[in-house]
């Protein structure tokens, strides 16, 4: 499929193949030259802004659904965080437990609690 | 009365499905290979912009005796570098942000925070269970030795339910959620590298399969008319730089076409995962979870009954 852009591209490209082809002529003079070089900087710079601009409009494409992932990403980050809240929550609550009765047993057997 | 309080108590937490083992294994399989995932698209606009640079060093070339014309496309080319580069940093993007997500199903889906639960508990079954000889050793009417053993199942026990119910809820939110747009993502990247072209807001581009085959048409046609043509003797060097640059636009379009197959199977890993987690109807999966919850809820129930005789 030849897109808009790859047709443009094409025809600049063809356009410095010519222009190429006439610098190699030995009979040019100085100026003619000049004028053959200016010409052939100026199709250079449109054909790398045109490939530049299909490079970028490939990132864009690619980076489409970025913002709707780092948001979900931020979600389940959070998410994460509040398990392992949970989790920690239950082996406080196991080990207060089991700290308490520690101290009552070592209470117990000095007979400190009776 | 209390022991069917305990059960009842015990089924109502897990009435909410919750992962089996294998749903598990297949999301940490996933994301395992989303982590081990490294063939990056960036490499390609790199190698791609190299030859370009190439090419316009041959044209620059022709600039013979034109000082100022020769400046000018050498600025050009470094302008041009530095814009490919900065695009170049943008491609993985998305890419990175998948597997982010992807590390974050794994720790969603770690066994370690109920594996810890049992640590804990263990540790209060043991304290309980000698204070309990200590208060024994003194009185007349014993308590059951097993008492701290069963306290400290039951407080695993629930603990670990409601963890994963909670665990299985946010697992699948976040995989419904993540689906449409993991797809579009991967979706987007076989497009761009691998299609004819493609649209982004209504123009189309060409994509980076047709980007490498004109930027080789290009150094080819530059090549003949500012090297080759100007050759009147037999000249090794230009010749075997000319094969050599060929030789690296294969490579370019091999690397190419590897990330797409590789792009192709892991949009065919999380397909099986979206699939496998979603489709909780085998009956081999759901008599397995039946029965862990089955063999945990007796455990827990048997040292109870002992306990209440």
């Amino acid at each position: 499929m030849n897109t808009e852009v790859l047709n443009t591209l094409k025809q600049v490209r063809q356009l410095e193949n010519e222009v190429l082809a006439k610098m190699n002529d030995a009979t040019l003079t100085d100026d003619e030259r000049s004028l053959l070089g200016s010409v052939q900087n100026k199709l250079s710079e449109i054909d790398n802004i045109l490939l530049l601009d299909s490079l970028q409009a490939m990132a864009n494409k690619l980076n489409e659904s970025n913002i709707g992932l780092q948001d979900l990403i931020s979600k389940m980050q959070a998410t994460s965080d509040k398990l392992a809240q949970f989790s920690n929550t239950v082996k406080k609550v196991a080990d207060v437990v089991g700290a308490l009765t520690e101290i009552i047993m070592k209470g117990a057997s000095v007979g400190l609690i009776a | 009365m209390k022991k069917i309080c305990v059960v009842l108590l015990a089924i109502w937490i897990s009435g909410c499905a919750v992962l089996t083992e294998s749903q598990v294994k297949n999301i940490n399989a996933f994301a395992a290979t989303a982590k081990a995932y490294s063939d990056f698209p960036d490499v390609l606009v790199r190698k791609l912009s190299d030859l370009h640079v190439k090419t316009e060093l041959i044209e620059a070339s022709a600039h013979r005796n034109d000082t100022a014309r020769l400046n000018n496309a050498i600025r050009t080319i470094q302008s041009f570098e530095k814009s490919a580069s900065s695009i170049a940093d943008k491609f993985n993007l998305s890419l990175q942000l998948i597997q982010q997500y992807s590390n974050l199903l794994t720790k969603l889906s770690a066994t370690s925070y109920s594996e810890d639960l049992g640590k804990s508990t263990k540790a209060l079954g043991d304290n309980l269970t000698g204070l309990i000889n200590t208060y024994n050793a003194k009185v007349s009417t014993k308590i059951p030795a097993s008492v701290g053993s069963a306290i400290s199942k039951a407080v695993l026990f629930v603990g670990k339910q409601l963890y994963k119910r909670k665990q299985t809820k946010a697992l699948k939110d976040f995989l419904l959620a993540g689906n449409a747009l993991i797809n579009i993502t991967l979706n987007n990247l076989k497009e761009v590298l691998d299609s004819d072209g493609f649209t982004i807001a209504g123009v189309n581009h060409p994509s980076m399969k047709t980007m490498i085959e004109e930027e080789r048409k290009n150094f080819i046609d530059k090549y003949g008319i500012v090297i080759l043509a100007n050759i009147s003797t037999p000249d090794y060097s230009a010749v075997k730089e000319y094969y050599e640059t060929l030789k690296e636009y294969d490579n370019l379009e091999q690397a190419r076409s590897k990330i797409v197959t590789s792009l192709g199977k892991f949009s065919a890993a999380y397909a099986r995962l979206i699939q496998n987690v979603s489709n909780k109807k085998q009956l081999s999966d759901i008599i397995q979870e039946t029965q862990n919850f089955i063999k945990d809820a007796q455990d827990v129930f048997n040292t109870i009954k002992d306990l209440l005789k």
